[in-house]
């Protein structure tokens, strides 16, 4: 018992942090709506640019210019804590307020752009190595119930909870906290009031700002100063945000508190003899196991399964048009891959490879986000079963091609409609992370599980054969084959994206499809006018689990293994990303995504051919996601074609003047005959 | 309207972009964080270095380049540039004095992976496309390492300069002229249970299935030599490692052997051995020597640190680590990093030279430098003085595991625990 309890006083100081963050989530989704993933990325850039004011530095975007000397600690703590308050601002003004009028995807999708930004700024001033921060709060120790327990982490609980309370009063009793909410659930009445619902985000966010840069400064010295640990300290606090549904501070710090707990509890209890072990270690990846099973608990208890009346209403996702022109367009395109795949080069050859596999990932989103509206961040966790499977099978049962991959497509689809059995009670945000909380489990339970994972060495996956025949990368193609990827593998892929293409337009235009959006448009009607909106989410998690459980086979089959990394939560970022970016509710959107995807057609040719320097592509693509985004809010496929209005103007001008020479030679001519 | 605001924000943005990217590129001091050259040998000791290279000294080469190829990661928010750096810097040298290969110059290929498995595939297909590439150097890779070695699938030989846990052990046609932190794996147990007459033992590890890997076999290594172990793991997220060490019993065991890699890892154990007070010895792999714990924490932790490359901190009688030091200083950029990767990418390119010159310029194709990388038995620079690929069980790209131990002090005093354990002979 007085181990368990050390144990819950050890957890204290991670949880704060957890906590902490989801203050900040809590924080802007209150004021812009906005899940703002780059909360964390916020703290990390806090604490760094604390560590630049006591090394006698300012940190800015274009220079790091010497001050004259380290700044006393409150000084710099007052600085740096504004700054990032300003970084706030700057990206309420920038970022989420011109995609105000966007889905909760697309602001999500913009958050993954901002962090990525600030990590790479950070990344090219100091590098990826650690730092040691210098210490803000005490640093003498507890010696308690055995053990060590810092007093730093108990000062930093008891900030975080005077913090919830804080903000819990504030948003309770003042008329700010009033007004916040009043934006939140109507921002048209809001406005009618004389509200002004953006200046109320900018203050939201400048508050939630100014928590995630204080808490990065006191808690970087604890851990480390980094660009990883704080940034994807993230991941957990949405969890916590989530259980306290993005709206109260106490449950959310409470949550996150708890999720520190457990955790610190777990790594207790793996020590004992009776903890499950595998292979002779002990089985890991079970907290985040844990962490979805409350989370699920908990909204599935609060949940309904249909919208009450008068529940906040999200916005809208881009149209999904029916595909009208199809066959042309495919052949055309058909044509074209089948063209370059036996005259690209290689690296070309390669990148249209990992074009194809992208697109049949963003299609699968294409399906359950674009056509049922339905958010989900654990498709790469789909894919991932789906390659392990094929990976599993062969070693374990000698099941190769293709039965291997189609018992793993199954397995992700099976995957699929599990997680989706909470999607029944559970919208919008709220099921975007706990999907997400999902994907994570899968991640440290399954994949980096030494028995029945990825193991160490990863998981080898022999090439597909039939009848002799090596369909793999590494297969035999009389044309273009001297170098990998064999096009063979490339017309492999080729096919599959023709059939999932077919496979979603044909869902698109089916009754399927129109239940669907009618379910996408409002639930509640949906259900009114008999549409089982159980059913059609059900099937649209399978069918989606389906489709990405195609590219997971394929990513397994192209790579020759299943390495864990690959499927885990950041991927899954940047699949969504690109995704929303080439348009997420259209065929169309799917393929111009899938050039973008890494490595992808787009990516290749400026990363070799551009010579986009690597150490600034994780600063321009983080840029250049925010800047697409919020020119393009449906994304690409739904822009208008290009009017070439310049040229036009120039054609128009050179045709102007025939008929205006015309005209004036008939005046001439009337004036001739008048004057006679 | 809004299509007007939307393009003068759209062209701000790109405004931004260029500026940020320029200003970046003049201010891009980013990780100058290594120790200096500053007090390095003025002379390089060119004798020494032509019996690394299999060269002959005092000869400039000319001529057709050999090509090398180099995979190594960074430009990520995980970057290793310190690897290909002192590569670069032993190539100059060795091209300056040392003949190259044959006489001809080393052109080093380099392809990096940022942070994605892709990469690790393309930079494999670069490299295999390259007929003129017959011989692959490779960093430390957290990332793309599987895809690397699937692409390449033993079709050219690659010379792994610092193998890490996982695909870099079991790759075809691979030779890992250092195993870096692996190398502790045969050496800590004897060297606990022999100098440090350790009975119980606190393991931690974060929860990455290549740690993990590593960690079980250090449990079973010292429970088979009558050690007792509390293993505990950490989120490989987390650097936090008091609840962990905690866990394991660090304050009561004999000895801490944590499983950390990285300068981020090593960093988060100090915080965690500070705000713990503690001072059970940590054997730890000398990646932990940096010159940022140093500089955060007033001195080095006095902790063991197993090495398997020389330290730079400890005087040298074999003189390597003058003739590193000289030569870094002499062709790296100014402040270049000493530590961390560094001595590894150095040593693999001598290692390169050797065997390229065993071969001879005009047989060099991927047969013949397979063969002569399979042969090769080091001595490697600044590293195990034989290798014998292929000795290790499991591990058949592991050439020694030959490992050092340092004991800090404090004030500046190390003691070295004398030559080289566990040697192939």
């Amino acid at each position: 018992m007085e181990q368990l309890l050390l144990f819950v006083l050890l957890g204290l100081g991670p949880g704060a942090l957890i906590a902490g963050i989801a203050l900040g989530l809590v924080l802007t989704y209150r004021g812009s709506g906005a899940i703002n993933v780059s909360a964390g990325a916020m703290a990390m850039f806090g604490a760094y640019f604390y560590y630049g004011l006591r090394e006698g530095h300012l940190l800015l975007p274009l220079l790091y210019p010497d001050i004259g000397g380290p700044l006393p600690l409150p000084v710099a703590f007052v600085v740096a804590v504004a700054a990032t308050g300003a970084l706030g601002l700057l990206i309420d003004f920038a970022v989420f307020r011109p995609l105000r009028r966007q889905s909760p995807l697309a602001k999500l999708v913009a958050g993954v752009g901002v962090l990525m930004t600030i990590q790479a700024v950070i990344v090219l001033r100091f590098g990826g190595q650690g730092q040691s921060a210098s210490d803000v709060l005490d640093t003498t120790a507890l010696h308690v119930l055995g053990g060590t327990v810092p007093v730093n982490r108990l000062e930093l609980v008891g900030i975080v909870l005077l913090a919830a309370v804080l903000l819990a009063a504030v948003y309770r009793r003042s008329r700010f906290g009033l007004a916040t909410r009043a934006a939140q659930e109507n921002e048209a009445e809001a406005l009618l009031t004389g509200l002004s619902p953006q200046k109320l985000s900018m203050a939201n966010s400048f508050l939630a700002a100014t928590v995630c840069g204080a808490l990065g400064i006191l808690v970087a010295p604890m851990t480390q100063l980094d660009p990883n640990t704080l940034t994807i300290a993230v991941v957990p606090a949405l969890g916590a945000a989530l259980i306290a549904r993005f709206t109260s501070f106490p449950i959310a710090a409470l949550a996150g508190i708890g999720m520190g707990v457990l955790r610190a509890v777990t790594t207790y209890c793996q020590t004992q003899p009776w903890f499950p072990t595998a292979d002779g270690t002990a089985v890991v990846g079970l907290t985040d196991v844990v962490y979805f099973l409350v989370i699920v608990a908990a909204l599935i208890w609060r949940g309904k399964s249909l919208p009450v009346r008068g529940a906040y209403v999200e916005p809208r996702l881009p149209p999904a048009p029916a595909p009208k022109r199809v066959v042309r367009p495919a052949v055309v395109l058909t044509g074209l891959c089948v063209l370059a795949l036996l005259t690209f080069p290689y690296d070309m050859r390669q990148a249209l490879t990992n074009t194809m596999i992208g697109a049949i990932a963003c299609l699968s989103l294409v399906v359950l986000t674009g056509f049922v509206g339905q958010m989900s961040l654990a498709q790469y966790a789909f894919a991932g079963v789906a390659g392990l499977t094929v990976s599993k099978l062969a070693i374990n049962a000698g099941i190769g091609f293709p039965f291997g991959p189609v018992l793993g497509v199954l397995a992700a689809t099976a995957l699929g409609v599990l997680i989706g059995i909470p999607a029944l009670r559970v919208r919008g945000v709220q099921l975007a992370v706990l999907t997400m909380a999902a994907a994570v489990a899968v991640q440290a339970f399954g994949f980096n599980n030494p028995s029945w994972g990825a193991g160490g060495n990863g998981s080898p996956v022999a090439a597909p054969t039939l009848f002799g025949v090596n369909l793999g990368p590494t297969g035999s193609f009389p044309i273009n084959d001297a170098d990998q990827p064999s096009p063979l593998f490339g017309f492999v892929c080729l096919i599959l994206l023709l059939a999932v293409v077919s496979l979603v337009v044909g869902v698109r235009r089916s009754s399927l499809g129109k239940r669907m959006l009618a379910v996408r448009s409002n639930e509640r009607a949906a259900a009114a006018v008999g549409i089982s909106t159980r059913t059609v989410k059900l099937t649209a998690f399978a069918l989606s689990a389906f489709i990405v459980g195609i590219a997971g086979v394929l990513y397994a089959y192209n790579f020759g293994s299943v390495d864990p990394s690959r499927f885990d939560i950041v991927n899954t970022f940047a699949l969504i990303a690109f995704a929303y970016i080439g348009g997420i509710t259209t065929v169309k959107g799917a393929l111009i995504a899938g050039f973008m995807v890494t490595e992808g057609i787009a990516s290749h040719i400026l990363d070799s051919y551009l010579g986009l320097p690597t150490n600034y592509q994780l600063l321009i693509a983080g840029v250049l996601l925010v800047v697409t985004l919020i020119m393009n809010g449906s994304g690409i496929a739904l822009q208008p074609p290009p009017k070439f209005t310049f040229v036009r103007r120039l054609l128009r001008r050179s045709d102007d003047d025939a008929p205006a020479t015309a005209t004036t030679a008939a005046a001439m001519s009337m004036a001739k005959v008048g004057g006679k | 309207m809004r299509s007007m605001t939307t393009r003068r924000l759209s062209s701000a943005a790109i405004g931004l972009t260029c500026a940020i990217t320029l200003g970046a590129c003049a201010n891009s001091a980013a990780d100058s964080s290594g120790a200096s050259t500053t007090g390095a040998p003025k002379k390089i000791d060119s004798a020494l270095g032509a019996t690394f290279s299999g060269g002959k000294s005092g000869t400039k080469a000319k001529g057709t380049p050999v090509t090398i190829g180099l995979v190594n990661q960074q430009g990520g928010a995980v970057s290793n540039p310190e690897f290909t750096v002192a590569a670069q810097a032993a190539a100059d040298y060795i091209n300056a004095n040392l003949g190259g290969i044959d006489g001809h110059p080393i052109k080093l290929k380099t392809c990096y992976i940022v942070s994605s498995e892709e990469q690790g595939q393309v930079c494999a297909q670069r490299l295999l496309a390259d007929r003129s590439i017959s011989l692959i150097l490779q960093g430390g890779l957290n990332v793309g390492t599987q895809s690397l070695h699937r692409t390449i699938a033993g079709e050219k030989p690659v010379l792994i300069g610092q193998a890490n846990p996982g695909p870099d052990t079991v790759a075809a046609n691979s030779y890992a002229t250092n195993a870096s932190a692996l190398a502790s794996l045969n050496g800590v147990g004897p060297y606990l249970k022999n100098t440090l007459k350790a009975k119980k033992v606190a393991i931690v590890s974060n929860d990455n299935a290549g740690d993990l890997a590593i960690a079980k076999i250090f449990k079973t290594d010292l429970e088979s030599r009558g050690i007792k172990v509390t293993y505990a793991t950490f989120p490989a997220t987390s650097t936090d490692l008091i609840s962990p060490l905690t866990a394991a019993g660090a304050q009561s065991a004999d000895a801490v052997v944590p499983i950390v890699v990285t300068t981020t890892g090593c960093t988060a154990l100090a915080k965690a051995y500070q705000q713990m007070s503690l001072t059970t010895p940590a054997v730890v792999s000398n990646l932990c020597a940096t010159d940022q714990i140093k500089s955060a924490l007033g001195d080095y932790p006095k902790w063991i640190y197993s090495s398997s490359t020389l330290s730079l901190l400890v005087d040298d009688p074999t003189k390597q680590t003058d003739l590193y030091r000289a030569v870094m200083a002499a062709y790296a950029p100014k402040n270049a990093e000493l530590g961390i990767n560094a001595p590894y990418g150095f040593s693999s390119v001598f290692s390169a030279a050797t065997i390229l010159n065993k071969v001879g310029y005009g047989e060099i194709n991927a047969k013949s430098v397979k063969a002569a990388a399979r042969n090769y038995t080091g001595p490697v620079l600044l590293g195990s003085p034989t290798l014998d690929f292929g000795s290790v069980p499991h591990n058949p790209t592991i050439g020694s595991l030959a490992v050092r131990f340092y004991q800090y002090e404090g004030s500046g005093t190390w003691k070295a625990s004398g030559t080289w354990i566990n040697a192939p002979k």
